[in-house]
Order: structure tokens, then sequence, then C-alpha cells
């Protein structure tokens, strides 16, 4: 017997000693760091602080988190308030009222968006993009962007375990640079990326083997939704009814035939709170609704160039229209490149800066309450700081050719400040809607007068011309 | 010979046998672990558990996965599995031709579909794992080329993988050929960052002799492309203006929307040329 179990435990030891085939590491897809076009392996409920639930009702759809993980609420607040659901007066005639307004945005844009690229379209086609984008909207997120929730939060729509964002659902694990740019946020932004990925394939519908005529637009529509749920390879997908997402199809189509949004929209025609087609161009002014004048904003702005330091730490967001959140710290400071205010009541301020550590994006100070400006509450003038971008007592010339001085700004031309020569700045004159700059200099051979120095906005090109050497 | 050295004799072959037996068994375990080189890419099941481990996936998915990672190791037993630059871009080619049938013909592969995009997501992330493949074995091997691997991927549907191909196309000169496929991968693009990052490669056709085909596509692209990708454009578009297509680009800019961004941001960088021209 003894023996027997020395036996066994021979054979054993022979055997369940050695190594076994266990599974191959795991691959996790890698990140490239330097990808603009990474798709992330984002967790479900990526940045989503304080998740509230929904219903699948028009303007409240589940899931939603705070917004402010991505944009400022104030400038939502200020853009969009006509297009925000309160969760604690959600009325019958108050989501009729919602669904009204967005409806007359959605109609606005759809319109807008095809004729800009396809100027030839027919009023058909028009009409029934239109109705598909609606109905698109309606699928992805019962036409739900922004809403206050209980918590008294500005929230946005987070569908699919948090992956889609906002009124189109777009999906922070493929397209992720936008997301985190902040043009999700943007309701605006969403719609017109969306209507970007849809369009193209509207347009590849047209081509698509399960379509015998291209002017035949609800299959178009249908086709075109396909693609845009489960990638451009399944533009054909709705055509089968077995197929694995063909509820997805099917629910577009019963959205689209259906337009239930209608039934709870009084004027179809009504006019949008803004001029849609100007926002989604990135125009500027685009309110249809009268602001105060400058002139009133009160507590006075700070100028192109101007020397800041923070008073309180203060989110940098990438863009105006927001994106994730960066931080200025209290303490540090900034140069101002560019401003922007609210025509609005609100007159709310924002600041776009260079922090000396070399950071860019927008800050937003507050607005004006009473006459009175807060933004002396985040916000304090410095008379300087260091590796500035916009010379204020002292530069460099670095373009290649110099510079012609001129007489006056954009005038006569009466000599060149020579390259890598050193000049003295009297003055900063700050010039038009791009921010151009022009520095008003005492040349390093004793002349007077005004140099261009770049302009700050939209891509700024002063190191294209000048250096700040402020503390030689 | 006793009975008690036989008994001896027997128990010792028994053990030598037991042994010899272990020592088989053990080395067909390692022969098999070895010959499974194959990566369990396809495997989207460990994946997926990583990525979301608050997810369960059901037993039949996880068969589906490994059906699917069967099928590739079966059609791979003929491919090269030499090590040498050679042998491995034939394997990589024959992946994404594996690759491209799965992504055009469903039924040719399974992946787990936990949701209507995650089929795409994992072709797509499968292709440009290969294609960078070729990028590190190009950077290894100048002399090789894989322009028309390039030039094929950067018509595909999707902004990442033509990312991808970019990357390898840049690696390549800059003929007419690759500039062709560029533009028209180019125009189907939706993505800013990805346009961004091309008008540097762009610059350099332009560079190389190709400014007319280069200046046409951009302005045609601001024109009627993309809005949002179209204002990544705008913005960018200063270190390509030049004498040569300066008309051009200014024709673009009358044709966008009044006040619109593209066209605030094409006459801000038409107006920063032509003070560069005239020395500010």
């Amino acid at each position: 017997m003894r023996i027997g179990w020395i036996l066994g435990a021979v054979a054993c030891a022979s055997v369940c000693l050695a190594p076994v085939s266990i599974p191959a590491s795991i691959s996790v897809s890698s990140a490239a760091t330097n990808s603009t076009q990474e798709r992330r392996d984002v967790a479900d409920y990526w940045q989503c602080d304080n998740r509230v639930g929904g219903a699948w009702l028009f303007g409240q759809a589940p899931s939603a988190c705070d917004a402010a993980s991505f944009g400022e609420d104030r400038l939502a607040l200020s853009r969009y308030s006509a297009l925000i659901l309160r969760d604690d007066a959600a009325s019958e005639s108050e989501v009729s009222r919602y669904i009204e307004d967005l409806h007359a945005v959605l109609r606005d844009a759809a319109a807008h968006y095809i004729r800009r690229r396809k100027p030839r379209a027919s009023p058909i086609e028009v009409v029934v993009f239109r109705r598909a984008i609606q109905t698109l909207a309606h699928q992805e997120s019962y036409w739900t962007h922004y809403r206050i929730a209980s918590d008294q939060r500005l929230k946005l729509m987070r569908g699919d375990l948090g992956h889609g964002h906002g009124l189109m659902q777009i999906d922070d694990r493929f397209h992720f640079v936008t997301i985190e740019s902040g043009e999700a946020w943007d309701l605006i932004g969403n719609l017109a990326y969306a209507l970007d990925i849809y369009y193209t394939e509207w347009e590849n519908a047209a081509k698509a083997p399960c379509l015998s005529r291209a002017d035949d637009y609800e299959k178009r529509a249908r086709a075109a939704y396909s693609a845009y749920n489960g990638g451009p390879m399944q533009i054909c997908r709705w055509t089968n009814a077995n197929h694995r997402w063909a509820r997805n199809d099917q629910g577009y189509h019963q959205k689209f035939l259906a337009q239930a949004w209608l039934r709870r929209v009084e004027n179809p025609k009504k006019a949008a709170s803004f001029n849609v087609g100007c926002e989604m161009d990135g125009g500027k002014n685009c309110s249809s609704s009268e602001g105060a004048s400058g002139q009133n904003a009160g507590g006075g702005t700070h100028p192109v160039g101007q020397w800041i330091r923070a008073k309180a730490n203060l989110d940098l967001r990438p863009k105006l229209s927001g994106g994730k959140r960066g931080v200025w710290l209290a303490g540090e400071r900034a140069q101002i490149l560019d401003f922007e205010i609210r025509t609005d009541a609100s007159f709310t301020r924002a600041y776009r800066v260079r922090t000396e550590d070399g950071k860019i994006g927008w800050i937003f100070v507050g607005g004006v309450v009473g006459g009175v400006s807060s933004q002396d509450q985040w916000i304090e003038a410095m008379d300087g700081g260091r590796d500035g971008w916009i010379p204020l007592r002292r530069g460099r010339i670095l373009a290649p050719s110099g510079i012609k001085i001129r007489r006056v700004p954009g005038g006569q031309s009466i000599g060149i400040a020579e390259f890598d020569s050193v000049i003295q700045v009297r003055d900063v004159i700050v010039h038009g809607e791009t921010n151009e700059i022009y520095l008003e200099i005492i040349s390093a051979q004793g002349m007077q007068g005004y140099i261009y120095a770049g302009r700050t906005s939209p891509e700024p090109t002063v190191a294209r011309w000048v250096r700040a050497e402020e503390n030689e | 010979m006793s009975a008690r050295r036989r008994f001896q004799y027997r128990y010792v072959v028994l053990v030598a046998a037991l042994l010899v037996l272990g020592a088989v068994l053990s080395a067909g375990v390692l022969f098999a672990r070895r010959a499974r080189s194959v990566p369990r890419e396809f495997s989207r099941v460990d994946q997926a558990s990583v990525a979301n481990p608050s997810r369960t996936l059901p037993s039949s998915e996880e068969v589906m996965a490994r059906k699917a990672l069967a099928q590739v190791e079966a059609s791979m037993e003929s491919a090269p599995t030499s090590r040498s630059a050679a042998g491995e871009d034939v394997a990589i080619r024959g992946k994404l031709k594996r690759l491209k049938e799965c992504w055009s013909q469903e039924d040719s592969c399974e992946f787990v579909e936990s949701d209507p995009r995650s089929r795409h997501f994992e072709i797509v992330a499968q292709v440009k794992s290969a294609l960078r493949s070729l990028v590190t074995l190009k950077l290894a091997n100048p002399d090789a080329d894989f322009s028309s691997d390039a030039r094929e991927w950067l018509m595909s549907p999707d902004d990442h993988v033509r990312e991808v191909a970019l990357e390898l196309l840049g690696q390549h000169d800059r003929s007419r050929e690759n500039l062709q496929a560029l533009v028209v991968g180019l125009s189907a693009s939706l993505s800013g960052p990805l346009l961004r990052r091309a008008l540097t490669d762009l610059r350099d056709f332009q560079q190389a002799g190709f400014d007319r085909e280069v200046s046409g596509f951009l302005a045609e692209f601001l024109r009627s492309g993309p809005l949002k990708a179209g204002e990544a454009v705008a913005d960018g578009i200063l270190p390509l203006v030049r004498e040569t297509n300066e008309n051009i680009f200014t024709e673009a800019a009358r044709a966008l929307p009044p006040g619109s961004r593209s066209r605030r941001a094409l006459e801000a960088a038409l107006d920063e040329f032509r003070r560069m021209r005239a020395g500010g």
C-alpha cells in the first residue's frame, strides 16, 4: 500500500509539476501617447460626477452627470437657457415649451448644414434630412442634452454606460479628442460634430448597394443611421431584420415615421432663440436677443497683453466652448491673449491666457451684477511677468527680414527694426477681431514709430515677429 | 534472481517508466505552448474584462471569441513564422488582409459584440496595431516599401486607421501616387486633429513640387468639407500659404459664410502672410 502511494506520488510529481499551459499575457489595446486619434479604453462613466438617472421621455433621458467636467456651467446657462429643462419644474407645459424650442434649433441646424455642404440640395432632400436629424436626436437621447437635476446642478446627458455624450451621444471611446476639447459638451458643437458624421453617411448611402435610387431619402436616412450607430461598414445593416442590432434600426425607423415630437410642438415655425446657423459656423454675436453694450459692462476689461495673477485656483479650458479642465493655480501669472464678454445681461467674461509655464486656455471670471464686475475676486492686474509673448517694455525682433517701422500703425514706412535687435516698447495697441498687435517702439537705432507684432487670434503669431525680454 | 530482487527490479523499471512518461508529457505541454505563438488579439474576452471589470461576459461569448481565434490560427498555419523582416511583413499583411475581410464581410469573423460599435472598435484597434508594426518594421528596415499598404489604409472609412496610415506614408517618398491617396483619404476625414497633423505632410508634398494639388485639395476642403475639420484646417493653414496659392485661398475664403470661424481664420492667415511678405 505504502509503495502504491509512493508510486502515485512519483507519477504525480513527474506530471503535476510540469509547466502548465497558461493563457498568454493579456494585451489591452495600448495607447500611443502622441496619437491625435487614439481610441481609449475609457472606463464606463469616465469623468462622471454626481450621476443621476432619468426617464425615457423627451428632455429627461438617463443618465446624466455634472456638465462642469467638460465646460463652464455659466456659459451653458447663459447661452442655452431656453434649452435646459429643470427636473423640478418639468410640468407638461414646460416640457412642451422645451421641445418646441429644441425643435426650432434642430430644424435650423439640419437645414443650415445640408445647404452649406450641398448648396444645390433639393427642397425635398432638405426636408427629409431635417427629419432624419430630428429622429437621430430622438433615437440617441430623447432630445436630451443639458438638464438641471434635483441636486440643482447642471447635468450633461451621458448614455451607454456614460460613453455617449449629449444630444447626439458622441462616444468617448472613439471621439476622445473631441470630448476632451469640449466640443461634445457644447450643444451646438455636439450637434455640428454629429452632423459631420451623419452627413458623411448620408452621402455614402446614396451609393450603397442596398439603395436602388439616391433620391429614396427615407432609405438614405435609415442607411445613414445604421452607419452612424454601428460604424461605416454597417450602412446596409437596416436591411437585415435578423441582425443582432436590428432593434436599433427598427427603433430609428419607427421614430422617423411617428415624429412623436410634433405632438408637443404647437408652432413648428417658431424662431429659434438664437441664430443657429451663425453659431454652427462659429460666428460671433449670434444671439438674437438684445444685450447691453460693452460700455455698461462695468469694472473694466483687462486688455490683451495685460499680465494678471490668479487670486484663486481657476479652471483653464482649452476652448471657449469648454473642454477638460486644467488648472491655473492661485498666485500664478499669465498674459492675456484674448477676451470675450457675453452681450447678454450676465456680461460673463472669459479671458484667453498664456501662463508663465506656457499653458494656454480660457478662464471664466464671472459677470457683472449691479454694475459691479465680479472678476476682481478672481484675478488682479500685474505689472508684468516672465517669458510673455507680447513685450510690454522691451523686446527682441524675430522676423528674419526685420519689421518695418511705420509712422502710424499700418501707415507709411519710415525704417526697419532689424532682425535680432532689441526694441524699447512704449505702448501696445490691439486692433480688430483677431487682436492684431502693434507696438509703439524706440528701435535700437533710436527711431520712434510703430511695428506690427503679430496677432493672438485665432492662432497666436506673435512669436514669429517679436519676443518679450522684460527682465534683461 | 530471487523473488525479492525481481520485485525490486520491476519497481525500479516501473518508476523509471513513470518518470519517462512524466518527462514526455511535460515536453508535450511545453511544445504546445511554444507552437501557440499567435497573439490572442482576436480574443476579446480578456480585453473586455480588463477594460470593463464590471462587465461579466456570458460563456457563449467566450466561446465565440475562441472560435474566432481558432479560425485565425487555422488560417495562419501556412503563414511564415520566421522572425526575419521578410517573414514579418508577410505575416502582418496577411493579418491585415483578414481584418479587411472581417470588416467588409460580417459573417467571416466573429467578435464579441457588447454594443453596436464594439465590433468596429475592435477591428480598428487591430488594424492600427498591425499598421504600427509596419511603421516599426520600416524604421528598422529603411529600404522596405510599405507605401502600398499606407495608401490602401488611407482609404479606410475610419480616421483612427487613417492616422496610422498617415504615419506610415510619412516614412516614404513624396510621390504623386502617395499624394493622391493622401488627398482621397483626407477628403473623407471628419477629424480636425488629423487634418491639422496632415498639414505638415501636405506642406512636405507642397515643397516637393505639388503645390497646385495640395492647394486645390485644401481650398475645396475648406469650401465644402466637414465644418469642424474645416475650422481646424483654416486655423493651421498659414505655413502653406504662398504667393502661388494666395489667390486660391482668397477665393476659398470668399466662398465661406461671412463671419464664420473658418472664413475669419482663413482671412487672418492670408492677412498675416501678406504682412510677412511686406515686412510687417
